[in-house]
């Protein structure tokens, strides 16, 4: 990872979950880690996979899967996570794999096509175009608000 | 020590503690304005604060050394020597001002003027007069001290000097034991104090005397080796001789008592606090001042240290035969031991929460017109600081509470017999793991038909449950939300907020509140909380292979209900509830609660964890039951947060995480179902009295299925009852009884009356005057049983179940047949249907007559007879029977008084001699039996051979109808 902190440059974790890819902002990445064991919460919304012990901190990790709306994980499918810290409590947001680190001009940085499914559109801040393929920037705070949708809902 | 002037003496040394280099650093670098300002900022701030606190020394040098600094600042004065020795020279004199107060609370006595007037002089003259003078002519007598700490090279010289001179008498073979057993800090800082005070006033003197108050058993050749030490060093550290021996000259009365009280200005604070408290300064200099943000942090990786050394326990288990076991005996016992070191440092005195009680108390006392004691104890109990605050808050309340309702007027007190100033305590103390806070009054006590009313005015409660409550009961309905006792809305309580929110606080922590009162006599208050909430011990359960933690302080008991001892889990209409002992147990399925899967292999066994939330108790049925732990608590994420179940997470031995189940919320949603089953509401839950309350149950069968209960305290009266003695009237099954008709109901609602000769027990209900039977089928005993149901009764008239010998007996809802007998807008016309019922009767019942005077055979006779089958009729004397017989009655039975008076039952006779129709009609004679006038029914029934006279009275009629 280059450290570099630059006003017009922004630097990216690729994950891909489904084929698709998506950068998180490298600077709210705390960590990328290997398959570990999750703890189920029962009554857990569905994104909520459960609950992970990250050297002594309690993690909870959500299922980006199910927040995009995407077919469940078998058991027996690889995932990474990549930990994120949000209101000074520590997520794990739960993919099928980690990439590189891209660093990319904020210039570039497009607003997601209208016609992207609104479930997409809410958890995504933008839209990079790379050579041949698109990178969805994942925005972690948009991730994360699902305590909101939870609250609604109970 | 008042709280402000210790925390202005923290906050000032720590500030001068700073500035020292900073002052020595703007010397040698005027022009640093960030220097400057910093410095100014500190002095303003010390001045502000002691004119706040009164401290007319400290304030008087601060101000004038402001001055020169401002001057300094806005570029007025020039930063030079000899204004920077004022300066300093002021910070030593604020130095030691705060050291003495510290060390006595007080500011010590001492004539600044010299200085001040030096200082003035400074910041008047601008920086020539400074530069001109830098003897200061005002002061002959300051002057030197100035230029002679400067000439041995500042404080830190001297510190150096007093460091290097500790150690080379420790290491002295002759004076090594000088010091010996003092705490070198303490000495240091003595010593140090000396020398400050003797660049002022020179002389040995100050430091001997200091030397010999720091080392009582000194000999003089130690002072004198300390002495040549001192030279020694400072020459060492570069001082100026001449300087040193003016320092150190020796006095004219050397090693004397009578030096320390000599040196002017600030020396006497110096070595006074030495020798008369030397345990305070050491205290001061022993403490520091951490951020709580660094006791969290140090708290948090303390937990984490837990958390490992678990992890390595577990592992360790599985392997007894391993080299680490005894390096890990010892981590385990460290780890302990600095867990209980960093909670001891979150721990705080409960007096922190108290500490503004008092003036509260004061205050109140003023409002309200009262005279008010607070007594107080055992404030130095300690607990979480975080725990105290949130007790905080609820004892404030309580407190205004209790000086509002709780305590009387002086005059009302008086008129009582009490003192006029009345008491409130409050106690602390630790009770296993726990901290107790008792707070009682010795005011009017809580007035239990009092809190009915108004709980039922402000409809926290139904009125007859509100009737059925025991005063404990209803004393506890303060606890309810929206109740409020005071009769208005005034400054200091009233509000509606009151003790539901104390109540659900200190329950929020993990606490519990009870309650106790006695009228006239006072209320008192229990309240338990734990002392932390960061590390819990926790009962670790398997539930559908899923592992939980549950709070131990919530957990009264564990039960297995595996069908042995003859507990096993029943259920009532899907409701699952426990044999246990003398209640019925609701249970929750763990399982169902969490929508876990069914376990694929049945279950064995269950395990029952009985818990209580405030006076609730339930079980909560679980797969398996592991070790108790001591948790790390963590708060559940925020996205999870809705989920009242879980009050938060927590990572086992194994690196596992699992959640923390919160009985709370567990009784919340078992309590929900319960409403939704159409059962009792929250509140008659919430009003049971905590402890279990036991009252006589009358149980009795009637209708289909188990026996039943009625609280005996609301049976008036058993009756006897023949069925033929029921009638129908307007609509309804009534009785005669005491003149009046009284409706009888059967408990399913069926007829009750029938044209058979059974006799069944009535039970008779009265209420204002008014009266229901309740025919059953037979009564089987009175039993003490716990009145509070276990399990909302979910049929109408039921109101609950509760364990009887151990069978679930239904508890019947009064009010539910109360309602049936006299329907909602009926009111009971009590007339007296004498004349018609003997007329309807005669078809089937005998008739009798009663010729009784006395009023008992109206009021007890006939209602015995008429239970028994017949038709009754009661003649006051010999006239009103004759009037009967004109009027053509004729009876199968003549009862009658002959016993009395002679002169009635000669009349009596006559009159039945006359009354020719009525002279085959078979007589009996009362007297026989021992009849009381005075005795009401109640003891009428109990003492009075009530069967005896009837079965005279049929064999009377039978022996009648066979001739």
């Amino acid at each position: 990872m280059t450290p570099i902190q630059s006003d017009d440059i922004d630097g990216f974790v690729t994950v891909t979950v489904c084929g698709q890819n998506f950068g998180v902002p490298v600077l709210d990445v705390r960590d990328v880690i290997d398959p570990v064991r999750i703890d189920t919460v029962p009554l857990a919304p569905p994104e909520v996979a459960g609950v992970l012990n990250l050297r002594g901190r309690i993690v909870t990790a959500v299922e980006l899967r199910m927040q995009l709306g995407m077919p469940h994980r078998a058991d027996a499918d690889r995932h990474m996570s990549v930990i994120v810290e949000h209101d000074s409590e520590l997520y794990a947001i739960l993919v099928d794999d980690v990439g590189d680190v891209l660093w990319l001009p904020r210039a570039g940085l497009e607003p997601p096509p209208v016609t992207l499914a609104a479930q997409w559109r809410d958890l995504c801040s933008g839209l990079h175009r790379l050579d041949g393929d698109l990178l969805l920037i994942l925005s972690v705070e948009k991730t994360l608000a699902l305590d909101r949708a939870a609250a609604a809902a109970a | 020590m008042d709280e402000t002037v210790r925390e202005f003496v923290a906050e000032a040394s720590e500030g001068i503690e700073a500035l020292d280099s900073k002052l020595v650093a703007l010397e040698q670098n005027p022009d640093n304005p960030e220097l400057l300002g910093e410095i100014f900022r500190l002095i303003h701030s010390i001045k502000g604060a002691s004119g706040f606190l009164g401290l007319q020394r400290l304030q008087s040098v601060a101000h004038s050394a402001e001055n020169v600094l401002g001057a300094f600042r806005d570029g007025e004065l020039a930063v030079d020597g000899p204004s920077i020795s004022a300066i300093l020279e002021a910070f030593d004199v604020i130095r030691s001002i705060v050291e003495a107060l510290a060390a006595s609370g007080a500011e010590p006595a001492g004539d600044d003027s010299a200085l001040v007037a030096r200082l003035d002089a400074i910041f008047e003259g601008g920086a020539d007069a400074a530069a001109d003078a830098p003897p200061a002519p005002p002061e002959p007598e300051a002057a030197p001290a100035a230029p002679l700490m400067q000439r041995l090279g500042g404080e830190a010289t001297l510190d150096c000097a007093c460091e290097m001179v500790i150690g080379e008498l420790a290491a002295h073979p002759a004076h090594g034991e000088m010091f010996a057993g003092q705490d070198p800090d303490l000495v240091q800082n003595g010593l140090r104090g000396a020398l400050v005070g003797m660049t002022k006033t020179p002389g040995a003197a100050a430091l001997l005397a200091k030397a010999r108050s720091l080392a009582p058993a000194v000999q003089d050749s130690g002072l004198s080796a300390m002495l040549e030490a001192f030279a020694h060093a400072l020459a060492d550290l570069g001082a100026d001789q001449g300087a040193i021996d003016e320092l150190l000259k020796a006095d004219p009365a050397p090693a004397d008592a009578a030096p320390p009280a000599a040196p002017a200005e600030d020396a006497p604070a110096q070595s006074d606090s030495g020798p008369a408290r030397p345990a305070e300064p050491a205290a001061s200099a022993q403490t520091i001042r951490v951020g709580v943000d660094t006791l969290e942090g140090l708290m948090a990786t303390v937990s984490e240290l837990v958390l490992i050394r678990n992890q390595l326990l577990q592992t360790l288990r599985g392997e007894p035969e391993t080299p680490f076991a005894g390096p890990l005996h010892r981590l385990n016992q460290v780890t302990s031991e600095l867990q209980e070191g960093v909670m001891t440092t979150r721990m705080q005195p409960i007096s922190g929460a108290w500490a503004k009680l008092p003036r509260l108390v004061r205050d109140l006392a003023a409002d309200l017109g009262k005279k008010i004691d607070l007594v107080t104890s055992g404030q130095d109990t300690e607990l979480d600081r975080q725990v105290l605050e949130l007790i905080k808050d609820p004892l404030t309340h309580m407190i205004r509470n209790a000086a509002d309702h709780g305590l009387e007027t002086p005059e009302k007190r008086r008129a009582a017999g009490k003192p006029e100033t009345g008491r409130i305590t409050l106690q602390a103390r630790h009770e296993g793991g726990a901290i107790i806070v008792e707070m009682s009054d010795d005011g009017r006590g809580l007035p239990a038909d009092k809190i009915r009313d108004k709980a039922v005015a402000s409809g926290v409660v139904p009125p007859d449950r509100a009737a059925a409550m025991s005063d404990a009961e209803a004393r506890q309905l303060i606890f309810m939300p929206g109740f409020s006792m005071a009769k208005q809305v005034t400054a200091v309580s009233g509000r509606g907020v009151g003790m539901d929110v104390v109540r659900t606080n200190i329950e929020k922590i993990g606490g519990a509140i009870e309650l106790t009162s006695t009228e006239g006599r006072g209320t008192r208050f229990t309240i338990r909380i734990p002392l932390t909430l960061s590390i819990v011990s926790a009962l670790i359960v398997e539930c559908c292979g899923e592992r939980f933690a549950m709070s131990q302080a919530g957990i009264v008991e564990l039960v297995s209900a595996n069908g042995s001892e003859g507990r096993r889990i029943e259920q009532i209409n899907g409701a699952l509830v426990l044999r246990l002992r003398d209640r019925l147990l609701p249970l929750v399925s763990l399982q169902a609660l969490l929508g876990l899967p069914e376990a694929e292999e049945p279950r064995t066994e269950d395990c029952i964890v009985v818990a209580r939330v405030g006076s609730f108790v339930f079980g909560v049925i679980v797969d398996k039951v592991f070790d108790t732990e001591e948790i790390v608590v963590k708060p559940v994420a925020s996205i999870l947060r809705h989920l009242k179940l879980y009050s938060g997470a927590t990572i086992l031995g194994d690196g596992s995480v699992i959640m923390i189940l919160d009985f709370k919320g567990i009784s919340a949603e078992a309590g929900a179902a319960h409403l939704m089953n159409g059962a009792e509401d929250a509140v008659a839950e919430a009003v049971q009295a905590p402890k279990v309350q036991t009252e006589q149950m009358l149980i009795f069968r009637a209708g289909q299925g188990a026996p039943r209960a009625a609280p005996l305290s609301r049976v008036a009266r058993i009756e006897e009852v023949a069925a033929k003695a029921l009638e129908r009237a307007d609509g309804r099954t009534v009785l005669q009884f005491r003149e009046r008709l009284m409706p009888v109901v059967g408990i399913d609602g069926g007829p009750v009356a029938a044209r058979d000769d059974t006799v069944s027990p009535l039970l008779v209900f009265t209420r204002d005057e008014r009266s229901f039977g309740l025919k059953v089928d037979e009564i089987v005993d009175i039993v003490e049983a716990s009145a509070a149901s276990d399990l909302a009764g979910g049929q109408p008239g039921s109101a609950g179940n509760i364990i009887v010998s151990g069978a679930a007996t239904e508890l019947i809802d009064i009010d539910h047949y109360w309602d049936r007998a006299y329907g909602a807008a009926r009111a009971p016309r009590g007339t007296d249907l004498l004349g018609d019922a003997s007329g309807q009767t005669g078809a089937g019942g005998k008739r009798l007559l009663v010729i009784d005077a006395s009023p008992f055979s109206k009021l007890l006779l006939r209602p015995l007879l008429s239970q028994a089958g017949y038709a009754v009729e009661v003649a006051s004397g010999a006239e009103s029977a004759l009037a009967l017989h004109e009027a053509g009655e004729s009876f199968d039975l003549i009862l009658a008084d002959m016993t009395s008076r002679g002169e009635e039952t000669r009349r009596l006779a006559g009159v039945l001699g006359q009354a020719d129709r009525w002279h085959a009609t078979p007589l009996l004679g009362l007297g026989a039996h021992e009849l009381s006038a005075e005795g009401g029914l109640a003891e009428f029934a109990g003492s009075f051979d009530s069967e005896g006279l009837l079965d005279d009275v049929s064999r009377s009629l039978s022996e009648e109808e066979a001739a």
